[in-house]
């Protein structure tokens, strides 16, 4: 049975640019592009693994994942933090993976591969 | 040594104050001389070579020694002792005439230093008037413009703004830099001068000296009469009388708006860096997502992968292209160069330069420009720089927008009572309020358009530089349309 990883970006083109690779490689995805998007999205889709962008206009990225952390079904729940601010390594402690903008993709899939398989 | 110079008359019959008095003049060897009453008090002040008098108010008629001491035109250091309910009228009675005021009970410790006061006229070279001649007259005359016209070059000749101003805050005299600057203001009040905008009424440096007679010190902002705004740095130091009121205020004041402006500029270009990089950041994951399509595409056999990411690579060339003139405009501005415009022809130009973009994002474009040639005078470079940003940013939005519909976007251009209008609509995903407010600030940049935010910062300028207006009106899930209104005051020029 295929992994699935929920994608959680503002960008359409980085959304559609994750789920292209991560698709790619085998893994099956859902994207949300706020939180409020992403909370329902995770309900339903049930990820093994986020991709989670710390900066989006209408909620901050840490809150967004403390939100979901409290639903039981993702209290822990793999994390990459991807962000093109600085800092953010500090962001979220339990994050698997910290990449920045732009990210070698071969890097990203490895982290994925690696702790969800 | 008790010599003829040490004698003190003392007019009171107030025990506790003669003992007093005998006490602390006893350990400086002066002789007390004591009287009761204003006749014994006037006949011994006639027999002895007296040098400093201690008259108690409470004493009926005392006043008759002072007007004895008055009319001889003695030297003599004098000390009233003084009830507080009448020290407001004594003070203003005898100011002149009396050197010291002790109030009753009178502390040992306040005799004491009026005695020593009293020391430097005890000494035998002070106890005589010294009549000066005619050529020291002239000396000290001389002296005394010598220092004056010192104290007015330094006056002058200090690089701040400096006015002296009178209890009512009126200008009384100014330096040659607050004239040349500020116009000769003397007589007016400070702030009819200065207005101190939006500080609350007392918190500025000059009005706290009124209130407490200390100096202070602080930065206000001071609009001048022909509306140039200042950042004073501003002290403010009390000029007291003898007795200690204020007479009048010295104001210095040091120009930091230029130092202000570079600070907010470097503030405004660290942001704008730290924008830039971010958004610079975000446009090459999409060119690597571009790049990551016609590499799969190609390996994959997959020719709609292909396009799209041939698709997705131009977008953001475009975007970064943007981003970096933006902010080559904004290192280098440039004054405008009016040249006499065929307004037709001009849009028509604007209009091609963007069309094959607009067309191939799948969006509709409608133009309507005026069927007759009018000229216009503006600087077509910058002008047509902003029309193609705003179009562009249209193009952007519909693009971006999630909604399933057919997107169109229509430039007019028409005149309005003479004035030169040009109007950009769009029906992607609008704006609501808040976004609307934060349009023309620096650095803004709205969801879905990713640049340096400085792009629409930048057409606000260049239409306020032809004195013209740019107004929004958005609608969240409709649409949007950015009117640009270009005066008929440029047109008329030509004429």
């Amino acid at each position: 049975m295929k992994k699935k990883v929920l994608i959680i970006d503002d960008d359409p083109l980085i959304v559609s640019y994750l789920e292209t690779l991560l698709d790619d490689n085998g893994y099956k995805t859902a994207t949300a592009n706020n939180g409020v998007e992403a909370e329902k999205t995770a309900k339903e889709f049930l990820p093994d693994l986020i991709t989670l962008d710390l900066d989006m206009p209408d909620e901050w990225g840490p809150k967004v994942y403390r939100r979901l952390t409290k639903i039981k079904e993702f209290k822990d729940i793999p994390v990459i933090v991807i962000s093109g601010l600085t800092g953010r390594e500090h962001s979220i402690n339990k994050a698997v993976g910290f990449f920045d903008k732009p990210f070698n993709p071969d890097e990203v899939l490895n982290v994925v591969k690696n702790t969800i398989g | 040594m008790i010599t003829e110079s040490c004698k003190i008359l003392l007019l009171t019959d107030n025990t506790e104050l003669v003992e007093l008095v005998n006490t602390v003049a006893a350990q400086s060897e002066y002789i007390i001389i004591n009287a009761n009453c204003l006749n014994k008090a006037t006949k011994l002040f006639d027999i002895n070579n007296i040098k400093m008098a201690l008259i108690d108010a409470n004493i009926n008629d005392f006043q008759g020694l002072i007007k004895n001491i008055v009319k001889t035109k003695t030297l003599l250091n004098t000390i009233l002792f003084y009830n507080e309910a009448d020290f407001s009228f004594l003070r203003k009675k005898y100011k002149d005439v009396v050197d010291d005021f002790l109030e009753h009970p009178v502390r040992p410790n306040d005799l004491v230093v009026s005695f020593d006061r009293f020391e430097k006229y005890c000494l035998p070279n002070r106890s005589t008037i010294q009549l000066l001649d005619n050529k020291d007259i002239n000396n000290i005359t001389q002296d005394f413009y010598t220092i004056q016209h010192d104290y007015h070059q330094l006056f002058d000749s200090v690089p701040s703004y400096i006015a002296v101003l009178n209890k009512n805050k009126q200008i009384t005299e100014i330096n040659r830099n607050f004239k040349k600057d500020f116009g000769d203001q003397t007589g007016r009040s400070f702030f009819e001068v200065l207005k101190p905008g939006s500080l609350p009424v007392g918190e500025d440096p000059i009005s706290k000296v009124m209130l407490d007679g200390a100096s202070h010190q602080g930065e206000i902002v001071l609009t001048s009469e022909d509306g140039k705004q200042y950042n004073m740095m501003t002290w403010a130091v009390p000029i007291l009388t003898s007795s200690g009121n204020i007479k009048q205020i010295l104001t210095v004041l040091a120009d930091k708006t230029e130092t202000r402006n570079l600070k907010d500029n470097l503030s405004s270009l660290g942001l704008m860096l730290g924008t830039l990089s971010h958004n610079l950041k975000g446009s090459l994951t999409g060119l690597d997502a571009g790049l990551y399509l016609i590499d799969t595409g190609f390996y994959r056999d997959k020719a709609a992968r292909i396009e799209e990411g041939l698709d997705v690579s131009k977008l953001m060339v475009d975007r970064i292209r943007k981003m970096i003139f933006n902010v080559l405009y904004y290192a280098k501005k440039r004054e405008l160069f009016f040249v006499e415009t065929n307004i037709r022809q001009f849009a028509g130009d604007v209009a091609a330069h963007v069309e094959n973009r607009i067309l191939g994002g799948n969006i509709s474009f409608k133009c309507n420009f005026p069927q007759k040639d009018i000229f216009f005078n503006l600087d077509p470079d910058l002008l047509r720089s902003a029309l193609i940003n705003i179009l562009e940013n249209a193009r952007e939005v519909c693009i971006s927008d999630l909604t399933d519909k057919r997107y169109e976007i229509t430039f007019k251009v028409f005149t309005d009572n003479d004035d030169l209008v040009f109007e950009v609509y769009d029906n992607g995903c609008g704006m609501d309020e808040e976004q609307q407010k934060q349009l023309f600030s620096i650095f803004s940049s709205s969801k879905g358009l990713k640049g340096t935010g400085l792009g629409l910062y930048i057409t606000n300028e260049v239409i306020r530089k032809h004195n013209g207006t740019i107004t929004v009106t958005s609608d969240p899930g409709v649409g949007t349309c950015f009117c640009i209104k270009l005066p008929n005051t440029l047109h008329r020029k030509r004429q």
